[in-house]
């Protein structure tokens, strides 16, 4: 064994510094193996693809938000099963003029009376009359609100409303079963005044679908600098891992990472909302050490599975409060030009928000969501989801209603 | 080309920066290839995957002063000959205590200093691949033992003992050296 254990022999010093100034003889026929293999251009990203995907949303969005409403069905199937004997109205009775007179008709399975409707809601569309006589044209007016599909994520409600003066309840159950049938004026004029709207569709209707268009970002800057200790993983080329050098310090200065998704939800009873979706997250940080600059892009897709409850409700303005779960995956991890392969593990975070929702149409509406986010596993490479696995999110979005 | 331009010539993927690169610098980075792979056909593809790889990442790249090119690249090739020696050192032949040479004067520093580099260069690369490894990344290029033992995935105590070694044989093989060129 050596005799001396000093680290520091300046033998080993003089050695050492010949070594880190040899040269060695190189093949020629090296560099003929490496220039095929050399990228002749900078690698560009496929921005087809996103501006495929931005325009197939758009496209969406027109489609969807232009195409006919649900409601107009509903009230087309009511006028024709309440004017059997009816003469046809003429243009201006079918205007859907909402009587002042109060009413008394009942109903169920969402239908009100108007009595307990504010007059402040806004009469969607004309109906019908049904009436062919003047005198009783009044009373037979009618007209469906639907301010309450104005909500986007609330139960879907009709709220039917008679101008009849004397409105009485079909005593009948069988039909009243099968159908909703509403009141009449005298029994003569029964048919006349009768309509039914089919409990199926009101079903159908309380079973109200949205897709919401999203974005978020952290509350919080995230563009603190600091140094790590630890050194990042680095894909070789065939896919093992490697560290860098151990003793480089790489500095990570985390930009304000951006969520985007779409969720579809479907509205549930006492006014709950359940909802799955996609999410994309990109964290971009930007890295240095003594010789490297160069951003981090890592991303991830996630399935996020979300439960609100809608708790407030005022003309078009609705507030809820909800909780999320979801599940993501690393789909692409770049440093600089090179692509990093790192464990591409589920990372899981829970998050609950608070959101406030205004209708703008019967088919859009918008939100703003403020949210806290945890996010309980943790990534291979320094982010900003890493540095504060507890974060405040701001996440803004469209709904579209059908 | 300065160093500078190379570097900006071979961020634009222009081919006569990335000749300049490889003919600037591929010389001292096969000596370093050599150093840990041992052997002149391990060095070269070593060489090779390093330099493809630089030629990748040099947007990544950030200049400070001439120096820094090579100190890059040179990391770039200790990390790849790393990440190519850790499969095989656990299966590295690890000599006994029983061949380790014994009762080692350790040379003097001005008599090494007449020592050739490439002679230095051949007894640094007939060092067993463990204790070659682990000598050229303490003694030559500057890593601690717990780096080591993270990269090569061994124990900071094991990582020290195999230096131990390899200075034992490395000293032995200076003394055998200057004595057979003495005479």
């Amino acid at each position: 064994m050596s005799q001396s254990s000093n680290n520091n022999s300046q033998w080993l010093d003089v050695m050492a510094d010949k070594a880190r100034h040899a040269q060695q003889p190189v093949d020629e026929r090296l560099w003929q193996r490496i220039e095929p293999q050399l990228p002749a251009t900078r690698p560009r990203r496929p921005a087809w693809l996103w501006w495929s995907a931005a325009a197939a949303a758009a496209i969406l969005l027109l489609v969807i938000t232009t195409r006919p409403a649900k409601t107009d069905k509903v009230r087309d199937e009511v006028t024709a099963q309440a004017t059997p004997t009816a003469t046809t109205p003429s243009p201006t009775q079918a205007t859907g003029i909402e009587s002042p007179l109060p009413s008394q008709g009942t109903g169920r399975d969402g239908i009100k009376s108007p009595s307990t409707t504010p007059h402040t809601e806004r009469n969607i569309a004309p109906v019908a009359t049904t009436n062919s006589s003047p005198q009783h044209q009044s009373n037979s007016q009618f007209s469906i609100h639907n301010s309450q599909l104005k909500n986007n994520n609330s139960q879907f409600k009709d709220t039917l409303v008679f101008a009849e003066n004397k409105p009485q309840l079909n005593p009948n159950p069988e039909r009243s079963e099968g159908s909703m049938t509403t009141a009449t004026t005298s029994p003569q004029h029964q048919s006349n005044s009768q309509f039914t709207i089919l409990n199926s569709q009101l079903k159908n209707n309380n079973s109200q679908f949205s897709i919401s268009l999203y974005g978020s970002g952290n509350l919080l800057a995230q563009n603190s600098t600091h140094a790590m200790q630890r050194p990042v993983l680095m894909a070789m080329g065939n896919g093992r891992f490697m560290e860098t050098q151990a003793s480089t310090r790489y500095h990570y200065k985390h930009r304000i990472p951006l969520n985007v998704g779409i969720m579809a939800s479907k509205s549930l009873p006492h006014n709950l909302t359940v909802g799955i979706g996609v999410n994309y997250a990109r964290y971009i940080s930007e890295v240095s050490a003594d010789l490297e600059r160069f951003d981090q892009t890592v991303q991830f897709i996630g399935i996020p599975v979300a439960l609100q409850w809608h708790f407030w409700h005022y003309r078009r303005l609705s507030a809820y409060v909800g909780a999320e779960a979801m599940a993501e995956r690393c789909i692409a991890v770049d440093r600089g030009d090179e692509q990093v392969d790192v464990p591409r593990r589920i990372q899981w975070s829970v998050h609950g928000m608070a959101g406030l929702q205004l209708a703008i149409t019967d088919h859009l509406g918008l939100f703003v969501e403020p949210k806290v986010s945890h996010y309980a596993t943790r990534f291979a490479l320094p982010t900003a989801r890493n540095e504060h696995p507890l974060t405040f999110n701001l996440k803004m979005g469209a709904n579209i209603n059908f | 080309m300065a160093e500078n331009d190379i570097v900006e010539g071979c961020k634009h993927r222009r081919r006569e920066a990335q000749r300049a690169l490889y003919e600037n610098y591929a010389p001292r980075l096969m000596a370093t290839a050599m150093r840990y792979m041992g052997n002149c056909d391990d060095a070269q593809d070593l060489l090779q995957e390093a330099l493809i790889k630089a030629f990748q990442s040099i947007d990544r790249f950030a200049w400070q002063g001439n120096g820094s090119l090579h100190a890059w690249l040179d990391r770039i090739v200790i990390n790849t000959a790393v990440s190519m020696l850790r499969k095989s050192l656990p299966q590295a032949t690890m000599l006994s205590l029983d061949e380790l040479p014994d009762n080692v004067t350790e040379p003097d520093s001005a008599e090494v200093s007449q020592i050739d580099t490439n002679i230095i260069l051949e007894m640094v690369a007939s060092l067993p691949a463990g204790y070659r490894t682990i000598f050229n990344l303490y003694c030559i290029d500057g890593f601690t033992h717990r780096d080591i033992a993270r990269q090569l995935g061994i124990s900071e105590g094991t990582s020290s003992s195999q230096l131990s070694r390899a200075r034992a044989i490395l000293a032995q093989k200076v003394q055998d050296y200057l004595k057979h060129h003495a005479q």
